[in-house]
């Protein structure tokens, strides 16, 4: 047969190929070891760990060439979340350990800084899991797994479609603009400007998203979306080896135990 | 073989006032290609809807008469398998893609996904309609990020991977420039000759009358004339119906009333310089 | 006073170039198509005119007035510009508020206000639905909606962007008499088509546009009868063109009329 030799379409006659093996990995097992890893930090609450967690899930996006996407939304976390955490924090605890006067007047206590590092750190070590998550799982594949679970697919259409959604929005509301641009409403300039450019930008945009979704929808059913039957998937993930479910149950088991472990301490 | 039979449909859209289809009655017969031409909100597109079953399932309304697609009745068809099994291309090419896929490979294969074809037929499938359609150089390309000719070639392999035994096109090239308005019809050309029946709503008459066997005319919600292309576009009287006719045929008419007549009203181009060639030798002896 | 453009380039601020070294003079009150495969540069072009664009090299001038100097809105009131798709500019509950939104806007009176809309409604033809919601009027006259919006500010320059794109015969000649009232007013209209029976009719001056570049500037008759242009812009001849084409009869026929004749001339001279 033709085009026997085509690499790509020979990429859907296998299970998909990543790059790692951290990329590979099933993204429900993914999501379950990450979410038990983000919990835990919160469970902790002790800065000690949350630091080395998120350390350690910093030099894992590196080590997974994830580096540069996982530190963006990072870093932005670290600034709001640490930064302000330990501020309000030296407001909220007292303290009597006075570690020094900023500015002459200022206490910084030391109950006040370990309680501020302790919430800063479980926030930055959830977050990072998070981020993390994200920055290594394409959402079709989250999807994917998600209906061999039994998730319906209409779901899964409506989850995928909002983020092309977002794209076409972004398009539209230049086009929209130039288009208000061109017949003499001021978009850019005073604040006033721009409120009253407001209702000609928004107005299209809405009308055109609510009035496209219908012709969307009978487009889609003419390419059998609404028919009931079992689907077929061209791209498939491989299914979980078993070192990667022994590591997700592992992980399940310390977490369980360190809940318990909280519990009965208590 | 029939493949639609509409008897004196009438039919209402929900809180409309006026009738969009009124006492409408025709005959599809399968293989043929069916022009349907004539004035804005004149029922064009409801006729579309009523044949693909979006009306009554999806626009609910009155519908009035008699409609039998594929010999049942319209409304005891299942909604679902009925918009899969005739094909529908329209107008706007950003709104047919799913928007979820990220090759064209993929956006082609979504259909035959959802029918749960096995994988090596829906491969096989695929490649087929994309070299028929002449867009294997798109295949690994995001549709998402084509132009709106690519798009609506793209919508047209979506659809026509599903081995439709009908198709409905509405006004599929009015948003294209001449090249891509080519390679659409090319593609409805070619679906012709696979046997397919198609009806294709369209303002291009130039192209209309190269490529369709039947034309319908339509005014206020009422097919006011239908039969061979030929017979149908060389009439001056569709003006009044304020439906186009080709200049060529404009051109025949003229010539017959300078008392120069053509042997019959061309209604292309090739016809035109045919007959007109012919007279000249009928005037050189 | 004119729209000049002097030696002009345009590139997008991703890099890639869309114009490249366009010389072109439009005169008051002149009527033109722009012609052309998509992606030729045909609506770069259109939004240098306005501002929308400014150039990245070289220069237009806007009745001698840099389009640099000014912003999009303000050249808007001397240029106006009508997208190709409605529905990126109507945002009002009506047809009328949407054709009275920019008169009121410039804060015209309440007698200039009714007068503009007024000649606007008449020259468009949509008299029939002016309380209707723009999302309740059919496509097509959606189309005329967005006209008559922006001749109710009355620019000098008027562009239509795909006009003819999906109108039936009425719509067509609605589109054809406003742009003969336009211009016999002193409107200048500018319109990009991919319809050439519509520009042979309507467009005494046509240019031709391929690869980036103006490639021919001229008469219906010149363009249509230069088949380099007419290969360079895939673009296609008129019929009635073609017709004459394949008779191989003289004089550069583009009408009906015109062949007719030639045909009478032909079995005289027999």
């Amino acid at each position: 047969m033709r085009n026997e030799g085509s690499s790509f379409i020979d990429s859907f006659r296998r299970y998909q190929q990543f790059d790692n093996w951290f990329l590979a990995f099933n993204p429900l097992s993914k999501l379950n070891i990450l979410f038990v890893l983000g919990f835990s930090s919160m469970l902790i609450n002790d800065w000690r760990y949350g630091f080395t967690l998120s350390i350690l899930l910093c030099v894992l996006a590196f080590a997974v060439n994830r580096g540069v996407k996982f530190l963006k939304p990072f870093s932005v976390i670290v600034l709001i979340f640490g930064f302000f955490t330990l501020v309000i924090r030296q407001f909220s605890v007292e303290g009597t350990t006075v570690l020094f006067t900023l500015f002459g007047i200022l206490p910084v206590t030391e109950e006040a800084l370990v309680n501020g590092l302790n919430t800063a750190s479980y926030l930055l070590g959830f977050s990072g899991a998070v981020i993390l998550f994200f920055v290594t799982t394409e959402m079709r594949d989250l999807m994917y797994v998600l209906e061999q679970k039994g998730m319906s697919h209409e779901v899964s259409y409506i989850v995928l479609a909002s983020f092309q959604t977002i794209i076409d929005l972004r398009k539209n509301a230049e086009l929209i603009m130039e288009s208000q641009k061109a017949r003499g409403i001021e978009t850019e300039g005073s604040v006033m400007n721009r409120i009253r450019a407001f209702f000609p930008i928004l107005g299209p945009l809405v009308l055109g998203a609510i009035s496209g979704t219908e012709e969307k929808s009978i487009a889609m059913d003419a390419r059998a979306f609404s028919v009931k039957c079992k689907h077929t998937f061209l791209r498939e993930l491989r299914p979980a080896p078993a070192w990667e479910k022994i590591l997700t149950a592992a992980a399940d088991i310390c977490f369980v135990l360190l809940v318990v472990y909280k519990l009965v301490l208590r | 073989m029939t493949a639609v039979e509409l008897k004196n449909v009438n039919y209402k859209y929900p809180l409309a006032d006026e009738y969009a289809l009124r006492d409408v009655s025709f005959r599809f017969v399968e293989g043929r290609f069916y022009g349907l031409i004539g004035e804005n909100g004149g029922g064009k597109t409801t006729l579309c809807n009523l044949i693909r079953g979006l009306v009554p399932h999806f626009y609910h309304g009155e519908l009035e008469g008699e409609a039998r697609v594929f010999g049942m009745d319209i409304k005891e068809h299942n909604a679902e398998e009925l918009a899969v099994r005739i094909g529908y291309v329209f107008q706007n090419p950003f709104n047919q893609m799913s928007g979820i896929k990220s090759t064209v490979f993929e956006e082609v294969a979504m259909g035959l996904e959802n029918l749960g074809v096995e994988k090596e037929e829906i491969i096989r499938k695929v490649e087929e309609v994309c070299h028929f359609l002449g867009i294997e150089e798109l295949m690994e390309k995001n549709p998402n990020e084509l132009s709106g000719g690519q798009r609506q070639r793209v919508a047209f392999a979506s659809i026509i991977v599903m081995d439709n035994e009908m198709l409905v096109i509405d006004e599929p090239t009015s948003q294209l420039d001449p090249q891509g308005t080519e390679n659409v019809f090319e593609i409805i050309r070619n679906l012709k000759e696979a046997g397919k029946t198609i009806i294709l709503v369209e303002h291009k008459i130039d192209m209309i009358a190269e490529y369709c066997d039947e034309i319908i005319v339509m005014k206020e919600g009422k097919i006011v004339c239908s039969g061979e292309t030929q017979d149908i576009l060389s009439r001056m009287e569709l003006l009044k119906y304020d439906a186009q006719i080709p200049e060529a045929a404009i051109w025949g008419h003229e010539m017959a009333a300078e008392g120069m007549p053509l042997s019959r009203i061309p209604i292309t181009t090739e016809q035109a310089v045919q007959y007109a060639v012919e007279r000249r030798q009928t005037d050189g002896n | 006073m004119a729209i000049e453009f002097k030696d002009v380039s345009f590139a997008y601020p991703n890099g890639y170039v869309a114009n490249e070294h366009l010389d072109l003079v439009i005169r008051d009150g002149e009527t033109l198509a722009i012609v052309g495969q998509n992606g030729a540069g045909k609506t770069t072009a259109v939004k240098l005119m306005n501002g929308l664009n400014k150039p990245t090299c070289g220069d237009v001038l806007v009745d001698g007035i840099n389009t640099r100097e000014r912003s999009c809105a303000q050249l808007s009131r001397t240029v106006g510009y009508v997208f190709q798709n409605p529905d990126d500019q109507i945002f009002n509950s009506t047809a009328l508020a949407e054709i009275e939104y920019m008169p009121r806007y410039l804060k015209l009176s309440e007698e200039e206000i009714t007068r503009r809309c007024g000649r606007a409604v008449e020259l468009t033809g949509i008299g029939g639905y002016l309380k209707m919601n723009p999302l309740d009027i059919p496509y097509a006259i959606r189309k005329f909606v967005a006209i008559a919006a922006i001749i109710a500010i009355e620019p000098k320059y008027l562009i239509l962007d795909e006009p003819t794109a999906g109108q039936d015969k009425r719509g067509n000649e609605t589109l054809e008499r406003m742009i003969r009232e336009l211009s016999r007013e002193g409107t200048g209209v500018i319109a990009i088509t991919h319809d050439m029976d519509f520009v042979t009719r309507n467009f005494p001056r046509v240019v031709a546009m391929a690869h980036k570049n103006i490639i021919a500037d001229g008469t219906a008759r010149e363009i249509f009868w230069d088949s380099k242009t007419v290969g360079e812009a895939r673009i296609k001849k008129p019929q009635i063109a073609q017709i004459a084409e394949g008779l191989k009869l003289p004089g550069d026929i583009l009408f009906c009329g015109e062949l007719t004749e030639a045909m009478r001339q032909e079995k005289r001279s027999i």
